[in-house]
C-alpha cells in the first residue's frame, strides 16, 4: 500500500443525522477510512447504512459533526462546489438506476459527458471500463436485455468511468441471485485491488465473512463493531471463494 | 465552455424540443399571440403618439405687429421672445415671407396672388411654444403676456383641430396605461408558458438528471440545454408574433390610412422601428432564459428535498 493510499480519504467526526419528526438515523458516529481500503458496512435494515452513504456523497448534510472527503470539509464547501466533490465518489445502488432507453455504452459515456470530458476521452474511458467489468461485447445492448448482474456491472462501470478514488455501493447485490452476487463482489474486490477505496453497505451476513478488509457494523445509528479482517480473500493471488463455500447449504430460496 | 460542450448542449436541447413537438407548438403559438397583442398595443401607441406630436407642432401663436411699428422691430422682438424658456421657436414673418407662405398654402391656385403687393400682409411673429405648453391654458397664458408687450398688436391662437388633438392625446394616455397592463400580463403569460414547457421536459428527463447530479455534473451543465430551449421558444414565439403583426399591419394599415387621410390631410402610419423589434426579440430571449432558470431551480430544489 502506497503512502497516499494509507492516508485517510474519508473522515467522519461526531456525525449525527436527525430527520424531521425527530427520527435519528445516526447518532455521533466517528469513522476514518484510509485510501485503498475495502470496507463492508453491515447492520440490519434501518441501522443507518444508507444514511451514512448519503452523507458521504453529499446527498444530505449531517445535523451535527463534520465530514472530510479527499481532504475537503463537506461543511465548508460552497453549494456550487458540491458537484466537484462528488467527482471523487462513484455510487452504485441496489436498483442499478440505469437509463433503459440508452445502450450500455451510452449509459456509461453519459456519466463521462456530464462532467465535460472531451469526446475522444469519453469513448476511450467508457469502452475501457466496460471491458474491465466484462461487458466489452455488449456495448450496444439495452439494459433491459441484460441480466441483473450485468446491469449492476454497467452501473459499476458508470460509477467508475470518471475514475473516482472512492466507490460507494448501497446493497449492490440486493436484487441478485447468489451466483451473480458472487460475481459482483469479486468485481468489487478487483476494483479495490486496483487502488479504489470501496465501501459496500449490505445486510447480507454471508457476504461479510468472505469479502472486504474491514467490517463496520451499525445498529440504531451507532457504530457497534469495527474489525479489520484477515486479508484472505481480498488477495487476488489467492483463491477466490466459490459459491458453495460462501453460501453453504443456503439455497437461493433460503437466502431471500 | 469548450465548443464540444456547447454542441452537446445544443443537441440535448434539440432532442428535448423534438421529443415534445405538440407542446412546443402550443408554447410557441401562445407566445406568438401574446406578443402579437403586446406588439399591436405598442404599434397603436407609437402611431397615436407620433400623430399627437405632429399635430401638436401645428399649435402656435401668431403675434401681429402694430401698424405703426417700424419693420426693424420685428427681428428685435423675435430675439427677445426666443430667449423665453416657454418658447421653442420664433419665426419672423416679414410681409414678403407672409405672402410667399400664403401663396404656398394655396398650392396650384397660388397664382391668384400674382400682382398683389406684400405690403398688404401684416408683419408677424409665428411662435411655437415648448410642447408642455401646447394646451389651451398654456397658449392662453403666453398670449396674455404677449398682448401686453409694446409693439405687438394682436395675438392670435392658432390650433387647427384642437378638439381632435385633445381626444388623440387622451387616447394616447389611455393606451400608455393599457399598454403597461397588457405588457405585464404578456410578460407573466410568456414566462408561465415557457416555465411549464421546460418543467415537463425536466420531468421527462428526471432519471438522466438524477444520474448527472450523482456523477458530479455542475448545475450550469444541467441548466444549459434548458436555457437554450427557453431562449428558442422565446425568440421563435416573439418572431412569429411580430411577423403576424407585420402581416396584419400590411393588410389593415391602408384602411385607416385612407380614412384618416380623407379627414385630416397627409398622415402616415408607421410600423415598429427596428430597434423596438430587436428589443422585443431580445426580450423574448431573456424571458425564455429567465423562465427556464426558474423552472430548473424549482426542479433541482425539489430533487434535493426528495433525496
Amino acid at each position: 500500500m502506497s503512502a497516499a493510499e494509507a492516508s485517510p480519504i474519508i473522515e467522519m467526526h461526531g456525525i449525527t443525522k436527525a430527520y424531521d419528526g425527530g427520527v435519528k438515523a445516526l447518532g455521533g458516529v466517528d469513522l476514518t477510512i484510509i485510501g485503498g481500503d475495502f470496507v463492508c458496512l453491515s447492520g440490519p435494515s434501518g441501522a443507518g447504512k444508507t444514511t451514512l452513504l448519503k452523507l458521504l456523497f453529499c446527498a444530505e448534510l449531517p445535523t451535527a459533526g463534520h465530514i472530510v472527503i479527499a481532504g475537503r470539509n463537506v461543511h465548508q464547501i460552497r453549494r456550487a462546489s458540491v458537484p466537484y466533490l462528488r467527482r471523487n465518489i462513484g455510487v452504485v445502488f441496489q436498483d442499478f438506476k440505469l437509463l433503459t432507453r440508452r445502450s450500455v455504452y451510452e449509459n456509461v459515456a453519459f456519466a463521462a459527458r456530464a462532467i465535460g470530458t472531451e469526446p475522444q476521452l469519453i469513448e476511450e474511458r467508457a469502452i475501457g471500463i466496460l471491458r474491465q467489468v466484462g461487458l466489452g461485447h455488449k456495448l450496444s445492448a439495452r439494459p433491459t436485455q441484460l441480466s441483473g448482474g450485468e446491469q449492476q456491472r454497467v452501473a459499476i462501470a458508470r460509477a467508475l468511468v470518471n475514475e473516482p478514488p472512492i466507490l460507494l455501493a448501497d446493497e449492490p447485490t440486493g436484487n441478485l441471485d447468489p451466483r451473480l452476487t458472487l460475481d459482483i463482489m469479486r468485481l468489487l474486490t478487483e476494483i479495490n485491488a486496483r487502488g479504489t477505496t470501496v465501501v459496500v453497505a449490505t445486510h447480507d451476513p454471508l457476504l461479510l465473512r468472505h469479502f472486504g478488509k474491514r467490517l463496520i457494523s451499525l445498529d440504531q445509528g451507532q457504530l457497534v463493531r469495527d474489525d479489520r479482517l484477515a486479508p484472505v480473500h481480498a488477495d487476488l493471488t489467492g483463491e477466490s471463494p466459490d459459491l458453495d463455500e460462501i453460501f453453504g447449504d443456503a439455497t437461493p430460496e433460503g437466502l431471500y | 465552455m469548450p465548443a464540444h460542450t456547447w454542441a452537446y448542449h445544443a443537441r440535448t436541447a434539440l432532442a428535448s424540443i423534438r421529443a415534445t413537438p405538440v407542446m412546443q407548438a402550443v408554447a410557441v403559438s401562445t407566445i406568438a399571440v401574446a406578443l402579437l397583442v403586446f406588439g399591436g398595443c405598442l404599434l397603436l401607441l407609437l402611431n397615436v403618439d407620433r400623430l399627437s406630436q405632429d399635430w401638436g407642432r401645428d399649435i402656435r401663436l401668431i403675434a401681429f405687429l402694430a401698424e405703426d411699428t417700424a419693420p426693424e422691430r420685428l427681428d428685435a422682438l423675435a430675439q427677445t421672445l426666443e430667449a423665453w424658456p416657454e418658447i421653442e421657436a420664433v419665426e419672423a414673418m416679414t410681409p414678403a415671407r407672409s405672402l410667399a407662405a400664403f401663396r404656398d398654402s394655396l398650392g396650384e391656385d397660388g397664382d391668384v396672388l400674382d400682382g398683389v403687393s406684400p405690403e398688404v400682409m401684416p408683419a408677424s411673429l409665428e411662435i411655437t411654444l415648448i410642447s408642455a405648453l401646447r394646451t389651451p391654458e398654456g397658449l392662453g397664458g403666453i398670449a396674455w403676456r404677449l398682448s401686453s408687450m409694446a409693439g405687438l398688436d394682436d395675438v392670435e391662437q392658432v390650433a387647427y383641430g384642437r378638439a381632435l388633438l385633445e381626444r388623440v392625446r387622451a387616447l394616447r394616455d389611455l393606451l400608455r396605461i393599457g399598454g403597461l397592463v397588457v405588457a405585464i400580463f404578456v410578460l407573466c403569460a410568456v414566462a408561465f408558458i415557457i416555465a411549464n414547457t421546460i418543467r415537463l421536459g425536466l420531468y421527462a428527463r428526471r432519471d438522466e438528471l438524477e444520474i448527472m447530479q450523482l456523477v458530479g455534473a455542475t448545475e450550469g451543465f444541467i441548466r444549459a440545454p434548458y436555457y437554450i430551449e427557453g431562449v428558442f421558444q422565446g425568440v421563435l414565439g416573439a418572431g412569429v408574433g411580430l411577423l403576424l403583426l407585420w402581416a396584419a399591419f400590411m393588410i389593415l394599415a391602408p384602411g385607416p390610412q385612407a380614412m384618416v387621410q380623407f379627414e385630416l390631410g397627409r398622415i402616415r402610419l408607421y410600423f415598429l422601428p427596428p430597434l423596438i423589434l430587436a428589443a422585443m426579440l431580445a426580450g423574448g430571449a431573456a424571458l425564455g432564459a429567465l423562465a427556464s432558470h426558474i423552472s430548473v431551480n424549482r426542479f433541482l430544489r425539489a430533487q434535493e428535498a426528495l433525496d
